[in-house]
């Protein structure tokens, strides 16, 4: 096999999640990849699903006033270990996850992964592991005496050999 | 059972309230439930008083404690 010269992404370029306490809207959805240059997955074998969760769940007595209740979790899954004519470990189908447990009624959760056109080779050359990463920003915004937000943004890294990065 | 009034005076050993003619005996469940109940209400009413305007920086303390580290599904 010849050199895998790049690792592109030819599927989404941004995921773009909205929840509220009815539930989650799916403003822009879809799947980014990490292949070599010039593959589309045409004939790809093998592979297996991961999901990666982080969550935010808090809930307080009924006199405390100072904190609002609310439990979500986001998400990244993948598919690994994908194999171009028996060589390598490759990634597709990677997308971002939102599931609501709880929200006040006048809170809501923004979820936005920005994915870049080019991932990162891992590996070595004769076994190459496709990274590919992605800007994961969590917004809550909310009525709690006053408009408040948080926003929190993470620089993700999955990998085609089910490892992944999300820093603390 | 009358609930006894908060101002009521009470004997020295605790045991008895005075109900403006005479003493009454204070049921030890029905005192654990007043106690009970002022402490809620303390709690309450403390949890009031020290409530101070929520800004972005406390919100995000309270996100911050709330936050998972991330695991594998």
């Amino acid at each position: 096999m010849g050199e895998v010269t790049d690792i592109v992404n030819s599927g989404v370029a941004i995921i773009h999640l909205l929840a509220n306490h009815a539930g989650v809207q799916t403003v822009q959805g879809g799947y980014a990849n990490g292949f070599p240059v010039g593959y589309d997955g045409n004939g790809a074998s093998g592979g297996s699903f991961k999901q990666i969760t982080k969550k935010w769940k808090q809930s307080s007595d009924w006199y405390d006033f100072l904190h609002a209740d609310f439990d979500f979790t986001v998400g990244v899954s993948w598919l690994w270990g994908i194999q171009q004519n028996g060589s390598g470990h490759y990634i597709d189908q990677i997308t971002t996850t939102l599931e609501i447990g709880y929200l006040p009624v006048d809170f809501s959760v923004d979820v936005q992964a920005n994915f870049p056109q080019h991932g990162n080779k891992f590996g070595t050359h004769d076994d190459v592991v496709a990274g590919m990463p992605m800007t994961m920003a969590i917004t809550l915004e909310g009525i709690f005496g006053q408009a408040v937000s948080f926003r929190q943004q993470k620089n993700v890294v999955v990998k085609g050999d089910g490892s992944w990065e999300w820093p603390t | 059972m009358a609930d006894i009034p908060a101002d009521a005076p009470r004997s020295e050993d605790g045991h008895y309230w005075w109900d403006g003619s005479q003493w009454q005996l204070i049921d030890q469940g029905q005192q654990q439930g007043q106690q009970g109940q002022q402490q809620q209400a303390q709690s309450a009413q403390t949890a009031q008083q020290t409530a101070q305007p929520m800004t972005d920086d406390l919100f995000a303390n309270m996100m911050q404690a709330a936050e998972a580290d991330v695991q594998e599904a």
